[in-house]
């Protein structure tokens, strides 16, 4: 286990595993209702629902769940991973620790990038190819490679990342008040699920307690992993207080004990009792069922609404050419419905849309509360160090002081961070459930009124009927807080503010003028370094509030553009579609009785393919359904 | 660097200090303090939860008094202090004194009398062990422990910017990896009004060194490697003497090993290759019932808890390797588990010291209790304090040791070498001090000191350099000028 070079990655994962089966099966299932559906939207010339189709496959194909693996320092991450992947790729080692995060997914080859970002231009990357083996001169601390490296992004071929699990494995966090906790928030915020590892050695400490608490407000699906049971007789006791604690703070995450030695044992002799002890089979079965069965379901419902959404479309349509043929005498009335349905989708489109006013101001409003919220944290920031050095002599706290500062600032801007992420997520549901609402409205005018493909299955938190939404690519806050690194260059600055010009045995010289000139010569000293520390402290607070805000204030701006983006999309379709219906109504009135028929009549036959569609797209639904909660094989490898 | 004179200096000015303050309300402070100085060097051990300090305490004073376990187990500050007679007395926040009754039962068990933990400042426990005689130790609950007032407590007693000023002398701190909870926890531990964050009184342990290399054979290798790596950091040379990589658990075991606990290892290191192979692999695998062997699962069980999984490899290993006796097995495990280096650092920085930290203590907690006063006579004794701390050259050297250590002296990396052995290392002989072998003769020691002073006083004359180093060459100066002094002293006597 303590072998730091990567050997060869690829993993002895032979026996392609439950979960990609499954995936495969699902895209079999899927395809032939697709096609179809494709092809009536070509014979409607709508090329934005071909697109939106595609798109719908592409996701079921490829769906990413992302694992973020976080915990302490030296708690075990790598040496996790590895053994869950059953490789060497993390580098383990009782010193040196992992130093910069590393995404690993599918890829056909082993192959290593480090992504590098200059400091000044974030937001472009440049990526440059690693060998495999060189990885642990790259990703640990002991490093010199580490400037301006983001991450590094590993691809193997493994089963199981096949079927989208992307795993990353996060540097230590060292206590919430840390910089490095943000960025560790920041990953979380991302993920569909996030393993949180501890060691068996002793039960969950406050700043582990603080770190989860505010990890479940961003991603609700946390497991517990507790590790090294090989070397600790007491790890169920350890368990059973960690189980408590969490009950206390009204958390109720699974807490899990393995022992990564154990499991590596297990796949060098192939030894399945070693392997049931090391307890890794029953986490990844808890993965299985708990996450990926869990994102494929999401992705089956969302495949099944993009579905039957682009159908309903369609259907309006013809539905309007049909109910003009079948009774011209109520054209007038006809055309007039459908004319309302048609303002309404341009309103739906426009800048004064319910979302869009919900969307903006609720952008403006959360702004202005984070903003708040931050100013509010610094102010208190401020008096209580105001009054610190009032009471104390600075040249001599100073470096107490200092570190004081730091962490409360971290710790206030990581509460923010959370505030910030958890509204924005409100926000974001509450304008989706808006937009559907007046969609189905909409689609209800344009005629169309047949009852919803229900998708039985698991139910989901926090996903009502918005789990397309989460699919979309919707990720809120990758990469949104890029300033990290400030905290450590500005602590710096702070920090030998005053040792520099100060002379720490110069006390005992000025005794030889007299006790007590030296008092008063002390106090002026004094005052003037309180007013030198007040200063100092206020410019730091001053400068990290800016940068913070500012990223705050770009995340919410992405966020908006983002939601406003994808909605007005849709909207822009619905609007094509009750055009269509309209202008395909007033063809058809204007048209003499024969070609009213004939165009009727083909209109028909589509209207029953669709609807056969829909029924194919039921028994889908439900096989489908069937497939992702089957249960795992048992005991898969190292048999 | 022990010197009566300069305790005597602090005893005067302390004696003076009480003369002038008797009838008013520091009287009371003042003899406290005074009487301190006559009482053994108090000395905390600190760290995070579950650090091993209980453990180690253990491990110090030979016998397992402080109760270890699983989940958190030290709630109360305890004092641990050498006496004629056992006797606990609890200290509550509000009240007075009370004795309480205690059974021992393995550990110390200890009756609260109905005090909620809250309101307990602290214990002490009474004890009739000499390694008590040299020191007395102070259990502490852990920090970022859970119930954060508990804590709060040890911060505070840590801290010298509380009422009590730092009740402690001198501080063990236990670290598990290097984090920020910890260097935090270290940084808290000043003195003010002495001397900036020093590295004098405060020793750092890289604790559970077993763990770190997960109780592999050749895990202490790997501990010393990490703790001489962490000794060197900046931040960690600022804030402690050193770092030293410790197994608690197996230092306890060593101090209070059974001549049962004993009989059942040597029964299972008889055992073949293979099988002792196979209860060695996980503590699973030792632990389980297994028929067909020497010694029943609840033996083995608690042989895990007393000695951990590394514990009993090195036992294991050990005892098939030769025959030894219960003895034999003691004073290895005792070798193995670090402890005898960290004997040998408390002797040497700690006991050999003494007198200066408890002076030290006791001048740092007279300012800060007259800090910010104006009266008369609060300014008068403040004035003879700066006199005593000004004159005496012994904490001259303590802060310019700190100040090296800290860096915020620029000298060479050889003058830095020099200066850390001629001022860190203690002890009446002056060979250690001038790097010289045991053997050397008189005057290759004379010249070596005036060869030295020539060099600094150079160094102090040109006009290029810096302020803080002229004063640093200053107190050289003198600390060679003493040593020449004492060497011409004994070649004449």
């Amino acid at each position: 286990m303590t072998d730091q070079t990567a050997a060869s990655a690829a993993a002895p994962n032979a026996v392609p595993s439950a979960a990609e089966a499954v995936q495969s099966r699902l895209v079999g299932q899927f395809a032939d209702v697709l096609s179809h559906c494709t092809a009536v939207a070509k014979a409607q010339n709508r090329d934005d629902l071909i697109a939106r189709l595609n798109v719908t496959a592409g996701r079921l194909a490829q769906p990413s769940v992302r694992v973020v693996v976080v915990g302490e320092f030296k708690k075990g991450k790598s040496a996790f991973i590895n053994a869950l992947l059953g490789t060497r790729l993390c580098p383990v080692d009782d010193h040196v620790a992992t130093a910069v995060p590393t995404v690993i997914s599918y890829g056909a080859e082993p192959a290593a990038v480090a992504v590098r970002a200059d400091p000044a231009t974030p937001s472009e990357e440049h990526r440059q190819n690693l060998s495999v083996e060189d990885l642990a001169s790259h990703v640990t601390d002991q490093s010199t490679l580490l400037d301006g490296l983001h991450r590094i992004e590993v691809f193997l071929p493994d089963a199981w990342l096949k079927s989208g699990l992307v795993l990353v494995d996060t540097p230590g966090v060292g206590g919430l008040e840390t910089a490095a906790a943000v960025e560790t928030l920041n990953m979380v915020a991302g993920a569909h699920c996030v393993i949180f590892i501890s060691d068996a050695s002793q039960e969950f400490t406050a700043p582990e307690v603080d770190f989860l608490v505010a990890a479940s407000q961003l991603c609700p699906n946390i497991i517990c992993v507790l590790t090294k049971t090989d070397i600790f007789p007491h790890h169920q006791d350890v368990r059973a207080m960690d189980e408590r604690h969490l009950v206390e703070r009204k958390l109720a995450f699974p807490v899990i004990p393995v022992s990564c030695m154990l499991r590596d044992r297990a796949w060098q002799t192939r030894d399945i009792d070693l392997n049931a002890l090391s307890g890794f089979p029953g986490l990844k079965t808890l993965l299985i069922t708990g996450v990926l069965q869990r994102a494929l379901h999401l992705t089956v419902q969302a495949t099944v609404r993009e579905v039957t959404n682009v159908l309903d479309q369609c259907m309006a349509t013809l539905t309007a050419t049909v109910a003009a043929a079948a009774d011209p005498a109520a054209a007038a009335r006809l055309l007039a419905e459908l004319k309302t349905a048609q303002e309404h989708a341009a309103m739906l489109r426009s800048n004064s849309a319910r979302w869009q006013v919900v969307l903006n101001d609720g952008v403006a409003d959360l702004t202005a509360d984070v903003d708040f919220d931050l100013r509010s944290r610094f102010r208190s920031i401020g008096q209580e160090a105001d009054e610190a050095i009032e009471q104390s002599e600075p040249s001599r706290m100073w470096p107490e002081f200092c570190s004081w500062l730091e962490r409360r600032a971290g710790h206030d801007v990581t509460d923010n961070y959370s505030l910030l992420a958890s509204r924005a997520n409100a926000l974001a549901l509450q304008v989706a459930e808006l937009f559907a609402g007046d969609e189905a409205e909409i689609t209800h005018e344009v005629g169309v009124s047949l009852p919803e493909v229900s998708v039985r299955g698991i139910s989901t938190p926090g996903t009502p009927k918005v789990g397309d939404l989460i699919h979309s690519g919707f990720s809120l806050f990758r990469g949104a807080y890029s300033n990290m690194e400030m905290f450590s260059t500005l602590g710096n600055m702070l920090k030998w503010h005053f040792l520099g010009g100060l002379n720490p045995l110069s006390v005992g010289l000025g005794l030889l003028v007299g006790s007590r000139s030296i008092h008063d010569e002390r106090k002026r000293q004094l005052e003037s370094e309180r007013q030198q520390a007040k200063a100092a402290h206020r410019k730091y607070t001053d400068e990290v509030q800016f940068r913070v805000s500012h990223d705050s204030r770009e995340a919410l701006k992405a966020v908006q553009r983002q939601l406003r983006d994808s909605f007005t999309a849709r909207a822009e379709q619905l609007a094509r579609t009750t055009t269509a219906a309209v202008t395909n109504a007033q063809a058809t009135l204007n048209s003499d009785s024969a070609s009213r028929k004939a165009s009727a009549a083909a209109a028909q036959e589509w209207l029953k393919h669709i609807a056969a569609l829909r029924v194919r797209l039921q028994a889908v639904a439900d096989q489908a359904q069937r497939t992702v909660a089957a249960p795992a094989p048992p005991a898969e490898e190292p048999a | 660097m022990t010197s009566p004179t300069l305790v005597d200096r602090v005893r005067a000015f302390l004696a003076d200090a009480e003369r002038m303050s008797s009838g008013t309300s520091d009287e009371t402070a003042i003899r406290a303090i005074r009487a301190r100085l006559n009482e053994p060097l108090r000395v905390a051990i600190a760290g995070r939860v579950k650090a091993g300090k209980s453990t180690l305490l253990n491990a110090m004073v030979g016998e397992r008094i402080a109760s270890t376990g699983v989940g958190e187990c030290t709630r109360v500050l305890t004092w641990y202090r050498a006496a004629e007679a056992c006797q606990v007395t609890l200290y509550p926040d509000h009240g007075p004194p009370e004795h309480v009754p205690f059974a021992r039962n393995g550990s110390l068990q200890i009756d609260l009398a109905g005090y909620p933990v809250e309101e307990i400042r602290s214990l002490v426990v009474d004890w009739p062990s000499a390694h008590l005689r040299a020191m007395t130790l102070i259990d502490t609950p852990g920090l970022a422990s859970l119930s954060a007032h508990l804590s709060a407590r040890t911060s505070r007693l840590l801290s010298s910017g509380s009422n009590e000023g730092a009740e402690a002398d001198a501080v063990i701190y236990l670290m598990r990896h290097l984090h920020a909870a910890d260097a935090r926890a270290l940084e808290a531990f000043q003195d003010r009004e002495i001397a900036n964050p020093t590295a004098i009184n405060a020793l750092g342990v890289l604790a559970r060194a077993d763990e770190i290399g997960v109780a592999r054979l050749d895990a202490m290798d790997s501990a010393r490697r990490i703790a001489a790596h962490y000794s060197a950091n900046p931040s960690i040379r600022r804030l402690c003497q050193t770092v030293v990589p410790v197994c608690g658990l197996l230092a306890e075991a060593a101090a209070t090993l059974r001549e049962s606990e004993y009989r059942s290892l040597a029964a299972l290191a008889a055992m073949s290759e293979a099988q002792v192979t196979d209860l060695l692999v996980s503590v699973h695998h030792f632990a389980r019932d297994k028929q067909a062997l020497p010694v029943p699962a609840s033996a083995r069980i608690t042989l895990l808890e007393r000695l951990g999984m590394y514990g009993v490899r090195v036992c294991l290993e050990f005892l098939r390797r030769r025959t030894a006796t219960a003895g034999n097995l003691a004073d290895y495990l005792r070798e193995q588990s670090g402890i005898l280096d960290l004997q040998a650092l408390i002797r040497s920085q700690f006991e050999l010291r003494s007198d200066v930290l408890k002076a030290r203590s006791a001048l740092s907690a007279l300012a800060l209790h007259l800090q910010g006063r104006s009266d008369n006579q609060s300014r008068t004794i403040l004035g003879g304090l700066e006199r005593v701390l000004g004159q005496s050259h012994e904490f001259q050297e303590l802060r310019l040791y700190a100040a090296l250590r800290a860096g915020w002296v620029q000298v060479t990396e050889d003058e830095l070498a020099e200066l850390e052995v001629l001022l860190g290392t203690t002890g009446n002989d002056l060979l250690p001090r001038l790097e010289l072998p045991v053997d050397a003769p008189a005057t290759l020691v004379r010249d070596t000191i005036i060869r030295r002073v020539e060099y600094w006083q150079r160094r102090a004359e040109n006009p290029l350099t810096t302020r803080q180093v002229v004063d640093a060459a200053r107190i050289v100066i003198r600390s060679y000028e003493g040593l020449l002094v004492s060497c011409l002293v004994a070649t004449d006597s």
